[in-house]
């Protein structure tokens, strides 16, 4: 009910709505998805168009994907520059729906997001904000309050049955919150290793600190890659690497050599083979639990 | 009658010189004031009629008349830009519908519009040929400009360098025409629309460039740090987005900092209309929110002062015209004694004598007044594309 109370009443029509057609919503990742499939019913049509062997950060559309897009009623992206087809496509703005923000004030900006150099210049980093904000449960929240009032607007019969659905699905995101609550009184102040800016939201939630290793997916990490994190796991005895995917064996074994423990939690940009958005979330957050408790020496070093 | 029409006539065409000069010098004394008049009306029906189809234009502080006429006629202004952000600032407030142009640049000539697709949907424009704008690197064109440079879907179009001598300045940017728009006798047909992200390549903000393999490409590599390849000034850019390369574009910094030359802002309702343009007329704002219409009334204010002077400056030329035709008539009667007399000895009345005088004049009024009626309805058919000629 406290959605729309304090929004004028002023936004366009909706066109589709109107021809009686179902009006069909985009997203650009797993977790959205999870969302708007949550709020409506068969009255609107959701379309995720990441197949499901794609990588949605990097995946571009064919031609005629393109025109389904462009004439989709809604189309809802996460922001932070998480898709690269929405900074590489021609998109009506009316209808982009940037989840980011509404998040404006709890964003994660991280100083050296990207490194990167140009011509003879050295090296230098650009400041970038971290995208996987539906790791905390609370961001996600707030992503799926912004996404229902713009679904109401776009069906507006829908309203009751939007605005009930949006409950149960916080109702449905209570468990996550819970777990994220004991693993920070029962870990505060973890150090964490990351390949790339992924995890910052859930650290904050959690009480703990990301390092994160400009790692690039799929390369080897060379001689001074390996002196990198020495160095910093000497200077913040840090002494866990969260990986988005299972790595290969040999870099865990590696890993374990230079004293760092390798543990995977999926943001789940795609859909898990098995269960949805909370239960595989859920799964992953215990199996982080038992990951901790099985390494209680570690984690008491690495407590500030 | 007949009489009256034969004589008159032969008398015309036997003084030729005189007949044309005096027609020539009636339709020109009528000519200016009509046209005067009529060009007047149709700068103000142009003017007017976009204007009107432009309910509030954003930009930075700064001349109102440049920002409204490079928002809806695309002219080159030089405007200070204002940000993406500023964009997303009017959008946040739920009154309006933001719609971010830039109008920096040209190709062959003609104005390139960044823009996103709302603006054909604002402008209602529709695509005759081809598609809609898809990708980066691609441009839909107008009307006119594919009639002028002979161009279809699948060619392709170089945007001009800002400064040939600026070697290190912007490279120009083939761009693939997907799509013509149809004719809309406004400045839509003699602009070139991209993509708002297709602009910031061509002005150098975003780029795409081969990746660099630190192994096979030991020439272009200046040095190895960890997993961050420097790579020297030899990486070739590259000028045309194709869908091989189209994934390694990128673009440096945050989108909220790039530039934007103006927006086009269309409130919801009457009441987001007033109460954004409280939001923004404020000594604290960093934009001027202004109306197209009320830009266009001052600047129709100044024109019809102008022609105020040329309407009665066409007044006095009218009279002084009138007085030259009067001695003209009154010199040929004089000169025209004798065959008056002889006339009359023949048997002619003195009022048929007048008739034919009278006829005369009235012939050359009559052919003056034809030849202003068929001016002006040239003028008419064409009079939007000679005032776009006139102005361009």
């Amino acid at each position: 009910m406290t959605l729309c109370a304090c929004q004028p009443d002023t936004q366009p029509k909706p066109k589709q709505a109107a021809e009686n057609k179902t009006p069909v919503v985009v997203v650009v990742n797993y977790p959205l998805q999870f969302i708007v499939e949550s709020l409506v019913g068969p009255e609107i049509q959701v379309l995720n168009p990441v197949p499901p062997d794609a990588n949605p950060e990097t995946w571009l559309p064919a031609d005629a994907m393109i025109q389904t897009i462009q004439q989709a009623d809604l189309i809802v992206t996460n922001g932070a520059n998480f898709a690269d087809w929405v900074k590489k496509l021609s998109l009506p703005r009316s209808k982009v729906l940037r989840t980011s923000l509404s998040l404006k004030d709890a964003l994660i900006s991280v100083p050296d997001f990207e490194v990167h150099s140009h011509g003879t210049g050295a090296a230098h980093s650009h400041a970038g904000t971290v995208a996987f904000f539906w790791l905390d449960p609370a961001l996600m929240e707030r992503q799926a309050e912004v996404i229902a009032q713009r679904l109401i607007q776009l069906v507006p019969q829908e309203k009751e049955s939007i605005t009930a659905n949006l409950e149960k699905l916080k109702d449905s995101l209570k468990p996550l919150s819970q777990e994220l609550d004991q693993l920070q009184a029962e870990y505060p102040g973890l150090h964490w290793f990351s390949e790339r800016p992924v995890y910052q939201y859930l650290a904050r939630r959690c009480g703990w600190t990301m390092h994160h290793l400009h790692w690039k997916q799929g390369t080897v990490p060379n001689e001074s890659d390996w002196d990198k994190l020495k160095t910093m796991q000497r200077e913040q005895k840090i002494p866990f690497l969260l990986w988005e995917h299972q790595p290969e064996e040999k870099r865990v074994e590696e890993l374990a050599q230079h004293g760092v423990n390798s543990v995977v939690l999926d943001p789940l940009t795609m859909k898990p083979a098995q269960g949805d958005y909370v239960t595989e979330m859920q799964r992953q957050l215990v199996q982080l639990r038992q990951f901790l408790k099985q390494h209680q020496s570690e984690t008491a070093e690495s407590k500030e | 009658m007949n009489g009256i029409l034969r004589l008159t006539l032969r008398y015309l065409a036997y003084n030729k010189l005189k007949t044309i000069t005096l027609i020539m010098c009636v339709s020109l004394a009528l000519l200016l004031p009509v046209l005067l008049q009529f060009g007047v009306a149709q700068f103000e029906q142009d003017l007017m009629s976009r204007a009107r189809s432009t309910p509030l234009v954003a930009g930075v502080k700064g001349s109102r008349f440049d920002l409204a006429l490079q928002s809806m006629y695309f002219s080159r202004a030089d405007l200070e830009p204002t940000s993406m952000r500023e964009v997303e600032s009017i959008q946040e407030t739920n009154y309006a519908l933001p719609i971010p142009l830039t109008l920096r640049f040209t190709a062959q000539g003609f104005p390139v519009v960044g823009t996103t697709l709302d603006y054909f949907e604002f402008r209602k424009r529709e695509i005759a040929e081809g598609t809609q704008l898809k990708r980066l690197g691609d441009c839909v064109i107008g009307a006119n400009v594919a009639a002028t440079l002979q161009l279809k879907p699948g060619d392709r179009l170089m945007s001009d360098p800002l400064n040939v001598f600026d070697l290190s300045g912007n490279y120009p940017l083939k761009m693939r025409v997907v799509g013509v728009l149809g004719k809309s006798n406004s400045p839509d047909d003699e602009a070139v629309f991209v993509d708002l992200k297709t602009e910031w390549i061509i002005s150098g903000i975003g780029h795409g460039h081969q990746s660099i393999n630190a192994e096979s490409n030991k020439d272009l590599v200046l040095k190895q740090e960890g997993q961050t390849t420097v790579a020297n000034a030899a990486v070739p850019q590259f000028n045309e987005v194709t869908d091989k390369n189209l994934a390694s574009f990128h673009f440096h910094g945050e989108t909220d900092t790039f530039p934007i030359s103006a927006i086009i802002v269309v409130p919801f309702d009457q009441k987001s209309e007033v109460l954004l343009l409280g939001l923004y007329d404020t000594k604290g704002a960093e934009l001027q929110l202004i109306r197209p219409t009320e830009i266009v009334n001052e600047l129709m204010g100044m024109v019809f002062r102008v022609k105020q002077l040329f309407d009665m400056n066409a007044l006095l030329v009218s009279i002084s015209v009138g007085l030259l035709l009067a001695l003209v008539f009154v010199l040929s009667l004089r000169l025209r004694k004798r065959e008056r007399q002889t006339m009359f000895q023949l048997g002619c009345s003195r009022s048929m004598i007048w008739k034919l005088q009278l006829t005369e004049v009235i012939f050359i009024l009559a052919a003056s007044l034809l030849i202003v009626l068929g001016i002006t309805a040239i003028v008419r058919v064409y009079a939007s594309q000679l005032l776009r000629l006139w102005f361009s």
